[in-house]
């Protein structure tokens, strides 16, 4: 059986497949922005590849492999009733969180805005990295999930709170897309969250820098004699993204069983175990660990969370608005 | 009578290409931005479920190795 993972932490996982099942699981690691042509390509052409793909750009899963019947989503029997249901159509596995984080050396290591509207403040014009969201699917989705009823209507009112006045709208626009265009005025680019993190993170410098990115970068940055970090948590109306990552099966699949045994597999604690210990992974069955001591439930409160529907319709609005906006100035 | 049943036949042909169609995957393209008449997930039935597969775990791994 074939995998397809934007991940590299499935190693272990196939092999106690493997192990426990005798099903030889060949798992590749393949990089988010070449996966979705590679298995278009492949799927298209009929030609031998992945079984299972897994795969966390929610506007590429739809447009790409779901829309176009290249790959489908099942849920295996043993998971239909430990699963909730709206996260079987399509197959999550678990949510990747990203957020802010800062370098906690200033101010007492207190986080430096409780409003999300303050990235569009002057005063930290040039102190925040945003990673291009062309190279990176994710903050695109971020993005466009802003613009839509729920979170421009909560932007509006953080706005007011923040700046004590009516945000003023443009015609055709949301809340979302003036939050975006003053955010990404005042941002720096970014080509590589890891190296982005560790900038941030380095003690001893003379400016609070911080970043938009995932927040495992924590994982790598954790010894306190090189760096100083720590993530902003709470913030209005939202301070984080959660980032679905999905379970899929391709329609020219070769070994139907072995999939759906993986699938399965994929939740148990042996699949599970590098992300559980990490920060920021939290699976959507909620009695699989969770070691940064936070839940799914505690996020879901604080997060933009991606509505595959909204995404699919709207996407490519955001991607000609934010174009625009990010090229007139990085 | 004749015609009813000529048009009942065109209708049918028609839903059975419209059919054949809906199970056609769209020709390779290139990531991008989609404003294609796809349908919106918002406006899709849940599918049923494509593999067909054992009630019993035991049947599922026995065909999962075979």
């Amino acid at each position: 059986m074939v995998v397809y993972a934007i991940t590299s932490r499935l190693t272990e996982a196939a092999q106690a497949f493997e192990e426990k099942y005798g099903i030889k699981v060949e798992y590749s690691n393949v990089k988010d922005k070449e996966i979705y042509t590679k298995v278009t390509t492949e799927v298209g052409g009929n030609t031998t590849g992945a079984d299972v793909i897994v795969v966390h750009d929610s506007y590429r899963v739809q447009s790409q492999l779901l829309s176009t019947g290249y790959c489908f989503s099942q849920t295996p029997l043993s998971l239909k009733n430990v699963i909730p249901t709206e996260y079987q159509q399509p197959l999550i596995w678990y949510f990747g969180l990203k957020l802010f984080l800062y370098n906690n050396e200033f101010d007492g290591g207190k986080q430096p805005f409780d409003n999300i509207w303050a990235m569009t403040d002057p005063k930290w014009a040039g102190s925040y990295y945003f990673k291009d969201a062309n190279s990176e699917g994710g903050n695109f989705n971020f993005l466009t999930m802003l613009t839509s009823p729920k979170w421009s209507e909560k932007l509006a009112a953080a706005y007011k709170e923040y700046y004590g006045k009516d945000i003023v709208i443009p015609e055709g626009q949301t809340a979302g897309h003036v939050w975006t265009k003053l955010f990404l005025d005042n941002s720096i680019g970014a080509d590589s969250e890891t190296s982005m993190s560790k900038d941030i993170a380095l003690k001893g410098q003379n400016k609070q820098w911080l970043g938009w990115t995932a927040y495992s970068r924590l994982r790598a940055l954790n010894d306190p004699t090189q760096y100083a970090i720590d993530a902003i948590t709470e913030s209005s109306p939202f301070s984080s993204y959660l980032q679905p990552c999905y379970i899929l099966i391709a329609k020219n699949v070769k070994n139907p069983y072995a999939a759906l045994l993986w699938t399965e597999f994929m939740y148990t604690d042996v699949a599970w175990a590098p992300y559980g210990e990490e920060s920021g992974s939290y699976n959507v069955v909620s009695s699989l660990k969770h070691s940064d001591g936070f839940t799914l439930d505690y996020w879901l409160d604080k997060a933009v969370v991606d509505d595959l529907a909204y995404i699919y319709d709207t996407r490519y609005e955001m991607e000609e608005f934010y174009n625009e906006v990010y090229y007139a100035n990085h | 009578m004749r015609r009813l049943a000529a048009a009942t036949l065109a209708i049918c042909l028609c839903l059975g290409l419209v059919a054949c169609a809906g199970n056609t995957p769209a020709s390779s393209s290139a990531p991008g931005p989609s404003q294609s008449s796809e349908t919106s997930p918002s406006q899709q039935e849940i599918s049923p479920d494509v593999i067909k597969e054992p009630e019993s775990h035991e049947e599922l791994v026995k065909l999962a190795q075979a």
